[in-house]
């Protein structure tokens, strides 16, 4: 399955972020990263990766070390957090439109239209799920009290909520897409079937004829 | 699935279909639709503009007659009922909230008032007056809209509308409210306060509360999220055990029974 990926966002950042919000072990970064970050899909290992390169670049570093079966938690160095709000304050590249959806549709053949319009109502669904995880997030937010006036609220929470927004509006902006394209595909389906209609029909008085 | 009766849903749709002729060609605005919607309970419908979802309101509003398939609101059957009584059921069980505003200038207290005084024709006597009056004020009052009472609808910003036209929606206490996107025009903020809003409104008094939207940010506080294009529903994969989320002090919707995606 086709799926747009959130170019530009390097796991590195997002991660660097989180230690500087709050200092942690690796694995807790593994599931932060997926908590606010999770329709990025950033892949299982990605955090546990993302940690070494930072520390080997001098952005965090390890305190406590690794002793009674207890894993290291990871700080920012002030060199970590001066990149860190450097790139906040650093303009955003924009997203690639790279999508194999497209190229599928390009070179398809009239033929194989029944089964790529299954593909496009499959995406379709695919994007209702990402909307479903994002509502998920949100409602557990709001177990959690976020729905308290806003002076009362964390910070993060606020910010949050910002990106659930427009994560929201990426997935329903495909939805609405998928369902363009499928009710343009299912209509050229009806015409190829015309067509092939048409072009048996010559093809039966041409043989009369000849 | 089980008996139509048996599933205990609060708005039941099953199979429907609605076509409409533009001239010599016949537009298929829902095919066979299937949703089940129940008491305390937010479902969304996402779809663009022109894509059914007012039409499938209008139809579980009982507005509008389906031309196959089966509309049950409380286990009752919409289309065996004459019009009187569903109007009478429509203003009274069913709400409907839209963009609409009152199309003449009244102050906004009446405009809420103005469900409630229907079909009380004969009891305008004082009293009954002044029940609506206390209903209607109330209703602004619960939204948070009480300062618009005394205004006119050209006054008031896109967000005072939204709550004006919820305030008037639930003024009847009604058990099913169906929502033509009101959010459509706000902001992020708003967006979340109205749609909490209607959240706590649903868990209060557990009414079932059927939005339709054309953006997706409003469907991040319901229980379920659909899709409606070319006339074809499409509703997500069930999240493990359901989708119907509980909420501490609030009872919890029944689960869903034979939830089928239709499309």
């Amino acid at each position: 399955m086709s799926r747009a990926r959130v170019k530009g966002l390097s796991a590195g950042e997002a991660v660097l972020g989180l230690v500087i919000e709050q200092p942690d072990h690796r694995f807790s970064l593994e599931r932060r990263l997926e908590a606010r970050f999770g329709s990025a899909q950033f892949s299982y290992s990605t955090a546990y990766s993302a940690v070494r390169r930072l520390e080997k670049d001098g952005y965090v570093r390890a305190t406590g070390a690794e002793r009674d079966g207890q894993a290291a938690i990871y700080e920012a160095t002030p060199a970590g957090v001066e990149h860190f709000r450097e790139w906040v304050r650093s303009s955003t590249s924009a997203p690639v439109a790279r999508e194999e959806l497209h190229a599928k549709i390009a070179l398809c053949e009239p033929r194989d239209l029944p089964r790529l319009i299954d593909v496009v109502h499959a995406e379709e669904l695919a994007c209702i799920a990402q909307l479903d995880s994002i509502r998920e997030r949100m409602l557990a937010e709001q177990r959690a009290g976020a729905l308290r006036p806003v002076a009362e609220q964390e910070w993060s929470t606020l910010m949050d909520r910002g990106v659930a927004h427009g994560e929201a509006a990426f997935w329903g902006g495909r939805i609405a897409r998928m369902g363009r394209l499928r009710v343009y595909l299912e209509e050229l389906r009806a015409e190829a079937e015309r067509r092939a209609l048409e072009q048996h029909r010559r093809g039966r008085e041409e043989r009369r004829a000849g | 699935m089980s008996t139509p009766e048996g599933t205990g849903a609060l708005l039941q749709l099953t199979g429907v279909s609605k076509r409409y002729r533009r001239g010599p060609q016949e537009l298929c605005v829902l095919r066979d639709v299937s949703l089940e919607l129940h008491a305390g309970e937010i479902v969304s419908v996402l779809g663009m503009r022109g894509g059914g979802k007012t039409t499938l309101l209008r139809i579980a509003a009982g507005m509008e007659s389906a031309d196959e398939g089966a509309v049950r609101f409380a286990g009752r059957d919409l289309t065996g009922l004459s019009d009187g009584e569903l109007s009478r059921l429509l203003g009274g069980q069913i709400a409907w909230a839209g963009r609409s505003g009152p199309g003449m200038r009244v102050r906004m207290l009446d405009y809420v008032a103005m469900p409630l005084l229907v079909g009380k024709r004969r009891e305008r006597a004082r009293g009954a007056r002044k029940t609506v009056y206390r209903q209607a004020r109330c209703a602004l009052e619960r939204v948070g809209a009480a300062g618009c009472e005394e205004q006119r609808w050209e006054d008031l910003s896109d967000w005072e509308r939204a709550l004006v036209e919820t305030a008037q929606a639930i003024a009847a206490e009604p058990a099913l409210l169906l929502i033509d996107d009101i959010t459509d025009a706000l902001g992020i903020r708003e967006t979340d306060a109205l749609t909490s809003l209607l959240r706590r409104i649903s868990r209060e008094s557990r009414t079932g509360i059927l939005m339709a939207l054309s953006d997706a940010q409003a469907a991040l506080w319901s229980d379920r999220i659909m899709t409606l294009s070319g006339g074809t529903l499409t509703q997500g994969p069930a999240a493990p055990g359901g989708n119907v989320i509980e909420f501490p002090g609030h009872a919890t919707p029944q689960r869903d029974l034979g939830r089928g995606s239709t499309g």
